[in-house]
């Protein structure tokens, strides 16, 4: 049985160690948020959900990078492992993405009124999410074919290359649509920075302990799937 | 190739036109606000009537097995690639042309008056439109639900097109002139460079067997 | 702040929602181990590889959740 590349699996040995990390790192975050960091002066509390809203953003985002890394390597190589890495990586992020849109939505709502405004990070979150979904679609419909696993491979890389463009092309929107864009411009005050640094740093290990959980499970699958197919195949 | 051409056009042309009537009649109640809306509007029936008209095109093709006839020439990858957004470029255009003629009448002579501008934005439109599309529909194709995935596909991508391309129609109609519609219009071109380059790139990965 | 409440509370029963589906998938995985090391019997020497790892792998997937 070929041995998945030893570069890709993620060592065993050091989950424990970095789970007790991140238990750590997201209490500070949530003391960070709530206790720490100092209430703002024109939205008030709620303005708190920024603390969690902004490192899901910046996941959601890294997240699609490395499956589009992922696809990129996988079209290269053929190498099936690093399709499941973009697999993986798209579950995770497509997570942090809706997560994204629903605090987004909800700090909206008290704060402009509507529940849902297009300016440039939620219009581009829910592009990410459509683009997400897409990937999801296309892979979940490619099975073990690994000509429609390159179908999805490309989808990725042409997925990433259109979120910035979409971020980009939404200062147009306030063209259209001047009363609802509204800008997200906060002053942030020390306590403020340091709680957000707090969170973005839970948040991103929370990433990559997630991811590699996520990615080894994809891997054993796949290899328990040749394994079963082997079986079927034997007289 | 001609020939299929012309009746993609057609009935695409007759899918936008029917879009137009609908989106047209729904809003007959407000002909102020059909106005401001002529942006969408246009966009909406281009997006939705060429998302269809190019799947229908992909398909067509691997059903008078042409696409196999193309890739067995020696002939590159990329170059296909080109000649096939050409051609779908010219599809959209057409259908651009029909879409602003039926908008012209059924929504708002406003339309018609300023097309000569709204011709920058909608060629640089129809110009993103294609090219992304004759990857994703080459892509969409191989996968089992063939074309029914097409539009889940393509309009989240399309959309920076759409943004711009509209926000520039909205301008052109509010009485802009073509200099103070340089943003968008630079955009667009960026926009169709980058994913023409990345779609000559990665189309042979599409289409390999 | 209420809203404040449900997006945390949200963001939570997100995460929770999505590691208690791996939990699952990886019992399901389990579940198809063992009954490929049921098929196979004791002979096989190449399913010595994945039977002796993925049960390892089990114990460490549901391992990293303090």
């Amino acid at each position: 049985m070929p041995r998945p590349p030893g570069r890709r699996i993620p060592a065993r040995s050091s989950d424990e160690p970095l789970a007790w990390i991140l238990f750590a790192l997201m209490v500070l975050a949530l003391y960070g948020a709530f206790l720490f960091a100092e209430r703002e002066r024109v939205m008030g509390d709620i303005q708190r959900i920024f603390y969690v809203h902004l490192p899901l953003a910046w996941v959601g985002f890294v997240a699609f990078g490395h499956a589009c890394w992922a696809s990129i390597r996988y079209l290269a190589t053929g190498r099936r492992e690093w399709d499941v890495v973009s697999a993986s990586a798209a579950e995770v992020g497509v997570l942090f993405a809706t997560l994204v849109i629903i605090t987004g939505s909800l700090w909206a709502r008290p704060v402009w009124g509507t529940w849902w405004t297009w300016d440039p990070q939620l219009t581009t979150y829910l592009i990410l999410w459509f683009i997400y979904v897409g990937y999801l679609v296309l892979r979940a419909a490619a099975g073990d074919d690994p000509r429609q696993a390159r179908v999805a491979a490309v989808f990725a890389i042409v997925g990433f290359a259109d979120v910035p463009l979409v971020w980009l092309s939404a200062r147009y929107l306030r063209a259209l649509s001047p009363v609802i864009f509204t800008s997200h411009s906060l002053g942030l005050a020390p306590s403020m920075a340091w709680a957000l640094a707090a969170g973005l740093a839970a948040w991103s290990l929370f990433y990559v302990v997630l991811v590699r959980v996520r990615i080894r499970l994809g891997l054993v699958e796949a290899v328990v799937a040749r394994a079963a197919d082997g079986r079927e195949a034997a007289p | 190739m001609e020939l299929r051409s012309r009746e993609l056009v057609t009935s695409m042309g007759l899918v936008g036109l029917l879009a137009l009537v609908i989106q047209g009649v729904a809003a007959a109640g407000a002909p102020q606000a059909a106005e401001a809306l002529a942006p969408a509007v246009l966009w909406v029936t281009v997006s939705f009537a060429a998302t269809l008209g190019l799947a229908r095109s992909q398909a067509l093709e691997q059903e008078y097995q042409a696409g196999s006839a193309v890739l067995l020439a020696p002939v590159d990858r990329s170059t296909v690639y080109l000649a096939k957004c050409a051609a779908h470029t010219v599809v959209v255009v057409a259908l651009q042309v029909l879409v602003v003629a039926g908008a012209s009448v059924l929504v708002s002579p406003e339309i018609g008056r300023h097309a000569a501008l709204l011709a920058p934005p909608l060629l640089l439109g129809a110009v993103g439109f294609a090219v992304v599309g004759t990857l994703l529909s080459a892509l969409a194709l191989t996968t089992r639900l063939r074309e029914v995935v097409l539009p889940i596909l393509l309009l989240p991508i399309v959309l920076p097109v759409v943004i711009a391309s509209g926000a520039a129609v909205a301008q052109v109609l509010a009485g802009a002139r073509l200099a103070s519609l340089g943003g968008p219009l630079r955009f667009l071109v960026a926009y169709d460079v980058l994913f023409l380059v990345l779609g000559a790139w990665l189309y042979e990965y599409a289409v390999e067997e | 702040m209420t809203y404040l409440f449900w997006a945390f509370a949200a963001v939570w029963a997100g995460v929770f929602l999505y590691l208690y589906g791996l939990v699952r998938r990886s019992r399901l995985l389990e579940q198809q181990v063992e009954d490929l090391v049921r098929q196979r019997g004791p002979a096989g020497g190449g399913t010595g590889a994945s039977a002796g790892e993925a049960p390892g792998a089990e114990e460490r997937v549901g391992a990293p959740r303090p």
